[in-house]
């Protein structure tokens, strides 16, 4: 599937432009890390990709302009994983994947028999079956984050937006989640866009020869754009961050260490 | 196969509590004469058919339609809302309506004005809610919330003004009787409102699913594709149809629409395509259960309200202190 961003300027009611003036395209399986300093307009921008916070005039996927899409066509297309996730009544882990299909269901449509099996095969993939019956109440962290994962899989999209997929999770959760990202862009042939604070995520993707670009986000702009090795550098660390830092690297793996204050 | 009997079930319920409402009274009937008065319903003794079919069978039915429209309503609310603790007044329906009917017992005689009068508050009350809490176009749960709050209040101290300016010995009686609720004076006329009962249950059952999705949050549930607008509309809509209809009949009774939906959860589990069926059946059976108790318990009727408050009141403090051990964040 083929996002296309153009000349999008989004401010919210009353205020200054939170986006300003960004172009973008996002075209096929792959990963393309949104990273940034907060209030950057990394979320802001995820919101009007969907046409949530937008009129999604700006915006058109596969060439179609999101204004003419209705909201459970737009669902179908793309899919969101949430940062953020308070859940106030304990539903059970089945009951949340199956919500993934409510975008295929008509006016007043309750889930068929096609979207049960939808549901169960989304479990299945993202290793949640064993437990489809406890409550949402009784699970840990990293796994809110794979049923969140499934019930996105289960919506069966081109392109799945993902708001800080990995913040609070353990170092193991994290590799996970990184992985299941990574398989469903080479296997489910995804578009996965995902906000991110970690700069050794795009380069853990790169290592791996998972195709990974990063956007680059500063100050509601486009800082820049490309290969985790191209973007993520010491002088555009300082730039967009304020921060000093050295990219370490052993040959297999690289990695930055940020040291003070520019 | 499992369906078929769930959904027998629900449906029985209330049925069985309607037909056992009919034998229970204070006007003693015996089994033989009640089953010939069921069977021919207009041919037999006239003030046994009047007992039976006049009285206890329409009191019944209205409790049906007035505890389910109330219940549901209070599960749709919560779970738009996101709050488990928000009954179905929270948008200021039963201030609304007990305005309306103030108004009309003091200034327009009471009788059929009152139920009317009732009813277009009560409508009326939410409307000014939905305004109160529009802030910059758009109206987020959270205002919706505070908006209800505040014409709650503002309808309460109206109705204050009308207690005050009411004749002691005439109106004043009628209004303190309005407010604990009852079905004593309900009659076959009073069944037209059932069409605005039935359509905002029907909307609220039809979108059943989808307020799963709305508990989320507005954000996520437009990710998953729900028109939140569009269903915010149809299911607040609904919800206060029914309540609006509902206690404008039966006078404002509080609790069911807060306990019925928390017991529908403990026996189904919080998935709103099972609950709202639940808290339809549930929320019947309870309010013909309690208007049994509220015409037999005494030699004179006990209010509605009362009896559901002294029997809700102890069963919340239950539910607080079970839920703090795992329920619900």
């Amino acid at each position: 599937m083929r996002l296309d961003i153009k000349n999008l300027s989004f401010a919210y009611p009353g205020g200054d432009n939170v986006l300003k003036n960004i172009s973008l395209c996002v075209d096929g399986a792959g990963i393309t890390c949104l990273m940034g300093p907060n209030g950057s307009g990394k979320t802001t921008l995820l919101g009007c990709i969907m046409k949530i916070i937008s009129d999604g005039r700006s915006i058109s996927i596969d060439g179609t302009s999101l204004s003419k899409l209705k909201r459970s066509e737009i669902s179908r297309r793309i899919a969101y994983i949430p940062q953020i996730h308070s859940v106030t009544f304990p539903y059970t882990v089945r009951d949340a994947v199956l919500m993934g299909r409510m975008a295929y269901a008509g006016l007043f449509g309750s889930p068929e028999k096609s979207d049960f099996e939808a549901c169960e095969r989304a479990m299945e993939q993202a290793g949640i079956s064993g437990f489809a019956d406890r409550t949402y109440s009784s699970l840990s962290g990293g796994e809110i984050r794979l049923v969140l994962l499934a019930r996105a899989l289960c919506q069966d999209a081109g392109i799945i937006l993902m708001d800080e997929p990995t913040a609070f999770l353990d170092f193991r959760n994290e590799l996970m989640f990184l992985e299941s990202a990574a398989r469903l862009a080479i296997e489910n042939n995804v578009s996965v866009i995902m906000a991110t604070h970690s700069p050794n995520h795009g380069f853990w993707f790169e290592s791996r020869n998972v195709p990974v670009d990063c956007v680059l986000m500063s100050g509601g702009m486009i800082y820049g754009r490309g290969t985790p090795s191209e973007i993520i550098t010491e002088s555009s660390i300082k730039d967009v961050y304020g921060v000093e830092s050295r990219i370490i690297s052993d040959g297999a793996e690289k990695s930055v260490v940020m040291t003070a204050f520019s | 196969m499992k369906k078929v009997l769930t959904t027998s079930i629900l449906i029985i319920c209330p049925v069985f509590f309607i037909v056992l409402s009919l034998f229970i009274g204070i006007y003693g009937i015996s089994f033989g004469d009640m089953i010939n008065t069921l069977l021919h319903p207009l041919s037999s003794d006239t003030t046994l058919s009047t007992v039976v079919w006049d009285l206890r069978f329409p009191r019944a039915v209205a409790a049906a339609f007035c505890g389910a429209a109330l219940s549901v309503s209070g599960a749709a609310f919560q779970g738009v809302f996101r709050n488990p603790l928000v009954n179905s007044g929270i948008l200021g329906v039963s201030n609304g309506a007990g305005f309306g009917a103030c108004l009309a017992i003091v200034f327009l005689g009471g009788g059929k004005m009152t139920y009317i009068s009732a009813f277009l508050f009560a409508v009326f009350a939410v409307i000014l809610a939905y305004l109160s809490g529009k802030v910059g176009g758009t109206s987020s749960v959270v205002t919706l919330i505070l908006g209800g709050t505040i014409v709650s209040s503002f309808f309460s101290a109206l109705i204050s003004i009308l207690k005050v300016i009411a004749d002691p010995y005439s109106q004043l009686p009628s209004i303190t009787f309005w407010f604990m609720g009852s079905f004593a004076s309900i009659n076959y006329s009073h069944f037209i409102a059932f069409i605005p009962i039935l359509t905002g249950i029907s909307l609220i059952y039809l979108c059943r699913w989808r307020i799963n999705a709305l508990s989320m949050g507005a954000f996520e549930a437009e990710s998953l594709g729900v028109d939140t607008r569009l269903y915010n509309f149809l299911i607040i809509g609904g919800a206060t149809l029914a309540t609006s209809a509902a206690v404008c009949i039966s006078g404002t009774i509080g609790w069911v629409g807060l306990i019925i939906p928390h017991i529908g959860r403990m026996i189904t589990g919080s998935d709103n395509r099972r609950l709202i069926p639940v808290s339809i059946s549930l929320g019947a059976s309870f309010m013909i259960i309690i208007d049994l108790l509220s015409r037999n318990l005494s030699s004179s009727e006990i209010p509605i309200g009362i009896l559901c408050s002294l029997i809700g009141a102890p069963f919340f403090v239950y539910l607080l202190k079970k839920t703090k051990g795992g329920g619900w964040k």
